[in-house]
């Protein structure tokens, strides 16, 4: 059974597959992201979206969660490769996927579970999130079925026009 | 020494992480994450940081040590070290594992043992200025301060 860490309390949907049938319609929770001594401010989103994050290394997963949260998205932690596809095999549903390369050595690699996820149908926002970026990498990587390739760390910057194309895309 | 004093010195210290180039702005982003529903998130990540890399750094000397070096292994664990190291903005550790990377390119096992102590060192180096900062900041609020804040500016 996947070990989901995060914050969704009890909020799996039915159906897998990114087509919205399983998504929550809660509201947003009505506040944008001040980034502190920056003056830039980013609007409230008007859906409560949902995220996976799937990264093995607690340091990472754990400022990656708290840059989503800071946005009001709800957000759940896979350490593995075989978690993340198990959660959705279960049936969960996310808006957002964001996905290392390697996650715990040997395993199911990041771009294995990319593809098995995208094989069962899931239609949603995947991102891999990497440390480091070769043309090799990029390729294995948009060929699994990312939408696109990001080199860590994230940054309020970096996620935001992502979180803003899925959101408006929700009626 | 009074509050301010203290302030003082934590902000100097602080500063002087980024002059000799242990921290780089990302470290301003934990903070900037840090409020009262995630008052310790700064420690939080770090000490995860922390553990992640002494397993990390032990693999690597593990993975080293073997009679037929796995370089895609190695590969594989400098990667890792190098997306947690510069979530934190622990900035000389990423440029150890950066440089590490390119050694696991060209196999050869004495130039990757040579970096993985390079490595090593800076891991430790950062460890200890970080601990040091965590003390003066708790130093602070114990005379009752609030922690200044740096930004990236300054």
């Amino acid at each position: 059974m996947a070990v989901v860490k995060g914050n969704s309390q009890g909020s799996q949907a039915n159906g897998a597959g990114g087509n919205g049938n399983g998504r929550s319609t809660w509201p947003s929770r009505g506040k944008g992201y001040s980034v502190p001594g920056s003056g830039v401010t980013f609007p409230p989103l008007r859906n409560r979206l949902k995220a996976l994050v799937v990264d093995d290394m607690s340091a990472c997963y754990r400022y990656e969660r708290a840059i989503l949260q800071s946005f009001g998205v709800e957000t759940d932690v896979a350490e593995t490769g075989e978690e993340a596809v198990e959660i959705f095999a279960n049936g969960a549903y996310y808006d957002l996927v964001l996905i290392e390369k390697y996650l715990t050595i040997y395993a199911m690699t990041g771009v294995e579970a990319t593809r098995r996820i995208r094989g069962m149908g899931f239609q949603g926002k995947m991102l891999a999130v990497t440390a480091f970026t070769s043309q090799s990498d990029r390729f294995e990587f948009f060929d699994a079925g990312i939408d696109a390739y990001l080199i860590k760390p994230i940054t309020h910057e970096m996620i935001w026009p992502y979180l803003l194309q899925i959101d408006n895309q929700i009626a | 020494m009074d509050v301010v004093q203290l302030q003082s010195r934590l902000s100097e210290y602080l500063k002087s992480l980024f002059n000799d180039g242990t921290l780089d702005g990302q470290f301003l982003q934990l903070q900037q994450l840090q409020d009262e529903s995630n008052p310790d998130f700064v420690v939080e990540v770090v000490t995860l940081f922390f553990s992640d890399s002494e397993k990390l750094l032990d693999d690597l000397s593990s993975s080293l040590e073997q009679p037929n070096v796995d370089f895609r292994k190695v590969d594989a664990y400098v990667h890792q070290l190098k997306g947690s190291s510069s979530s934190i903005g622990a900035q000389r550790v990423k440029n150890a594992c950066i440089a590490f990377r390119g050694l696991c390119e060209e196999q050869s096992i004495p130039a990757c043992l040579r970096c993985l102590q390079l490595v090593k060192q800076e891991y430790l180096y950062a460890k200890n200025k970080l601990e040091t900062l965590f003390k003066l900041e708790k130093q602070v609020v114990a005379a009752g301060g609030s922690i200044p804040s740096l930004d990236a500016g300054s």
